[in-house]
């Protein structure tokens, strides 16, 4: 062991002609809008379509989880505690969009509000004013997927509002807030990776 | 002793690419109503008139990262220069001020009076540039440069001088979004 150098930890960085520390990069994912109306043929009188929001339409994305808080209960001196979802209050999801020619993102914006609240100004079902799924899927860089963040029943809270200006230069951007009750999670590649080592362990003990 | 002689190398080594053997050829690549000519599709004519160009560059961005007290840089994001300039040079029917003034109209235009077919402006002012680099026997190399979406950024003053004795030249700079080579 090299002077100074933990070797073992050393060797999670580089051995030899392999490094084996990778990172994953944020510019390397894929946010999907899913509403199961769009399977159907059924158009909604009083939404029209919703429409095909691309890959690309999405410039950036944050991605909340669910938040625990702690609760302490004092025994004397000594503190005992635990986790509680008291402050969840739903998951709020900012997306950018980028605007196109088609005025798209503007339409999606106007969709959303009217499966919240008809013209008259009356509210539409609960089971009718919001969109199915979101999903967020980032890649590897061999395009591999990693991980798929699902939000379930989205609906629309507000949007930022673009600035049209004759002195800018720049392509027109909203920034969406949707809330979610519900995230599923699927780990691709670190259940691939656990089902690996679990098959390998299995083949060295015989199992 | 190795073989060092001239003409044992002569015999296995290619020649060297002169750097005065090339071409540019400007493509129009998406016409949406192909049977439209606009004055810009004859724009490959520009091809015999530049006269220098520099090869488009190209980059890997790289992220760092650290531990143990050690860097280390992960290879990242591709990055190209974005724009490429060609020095022009200019013949009495003034067909390269024509054609590139005629290019930037179909972007922008500021010809109250010229009349533009709605909605194509953003697919004719995008052409793929194909850089042909020749042999010393005249044949084409194996690879060509194709630049794509490339459009006029800059067309860039000329000095017009009476006490001057040179040919009009006008520097372009032409934006690309990212370069592949293809076999030509």
């Amino acid at each position: 062991m090299p002077f100074g150098t933990n070797n073992l930890e050393f060797l999670g960085f580089y051995s030899g002609l392999e490094t084996f520390k990778t990172i994953q990069k944020n510019y390397k994912f894929f946010v999907t809008f899913w509403d199961d109306d769009m399977l159907s043929s059924k158009a909604w009188n009083e939404t029209g379509t919703m429409p095909v929001i691309n890959h690309f339409h999405v410039v950036s994305v944050n991605v909340p989880q669910y938040p625990f808080s702690k609760e302490v209960v004092k025994y004397g001196p000594i503190a005992k505690s635990f986790p509680v979802m008291n402050d969840f209050n739903g998951l709020d999801i900012e997306v950018e969009f980028e605007e196109d020619e088609f005025g798209t993102i503007a339409y999606f914006i106007n969709y959303l509000q009217r499966k919240i609240i008809r013209q008259d100004g009356t509210y539409r079902s609960q089971l009718d004013n919001r969109i199915d799924n979101m999903v967020i899927l980032t890649e590897d860089d061999q395009g591999i997927p990693i991980n798929l963040f699902w939000y379930k029943n989205l609906f629309y809270q507000n949007s930022s509002s673009p600035t049209f200006t004759n002195s800018g230069n720049e392509s027109i951007k909203y920034t969406i807030t949707f809330g979610a009750d519900l995230m599923k999670f699927l780990p691709v590649k670190a259940l691939m990776k656990e089902k690996l080592k679990m098959e390998t362990v299995g083949k060295i003990f015989g199992k | 002793m190795a073989n060092f002689h001239i003409e044992g190398r002569q015999k296995k080594l290619a020649d060297v690419q002169m750097n005065f053997l090339w071409e540019i050829d400007i493509i129009d690549v998406s016409s949406p109503l192909g049977f439209i000519k606009f004055d810009t599709s004859n724009i490959s004519d520009l091809s015999f008139r530049v006269k220098n160009i520099t090869t488009p560059s190209r980059s890997i961005d790289t992220i760092e990262t650290w531990f143990y007290g050690q860097k280390q840089n992960i290879p990242s994001k591709i990055s190209f220069g974005n724009n490429i300039t060609l020095t022009i040079e200019e013949t009495e029917d003034q067909f390269v001020l024509k054609s590139i003034y005629d290019w930037m109209e179909t972007i922008q235009s500021v010809d109250p009076l010229k009349w533009t077919l709605l909605g194509l402006g953003g697919k004719t002012t995008k052409k793929t540039m194909l850089i042909k680099q020749i042999k010393y026997n005249g044949e084409y190399t194996k690879y060509a440069m194709e630049l794509k979406n490339v459009y006029p950024i800059s067309l860039n003053e000329s000095t017009l001088d009476f006490s001057g004795n040179d040919s009009v030249k006008y520097d372009i700079q032409f934006n690309y979004d990212n370069w592949l080579l293809r076999k030509s």
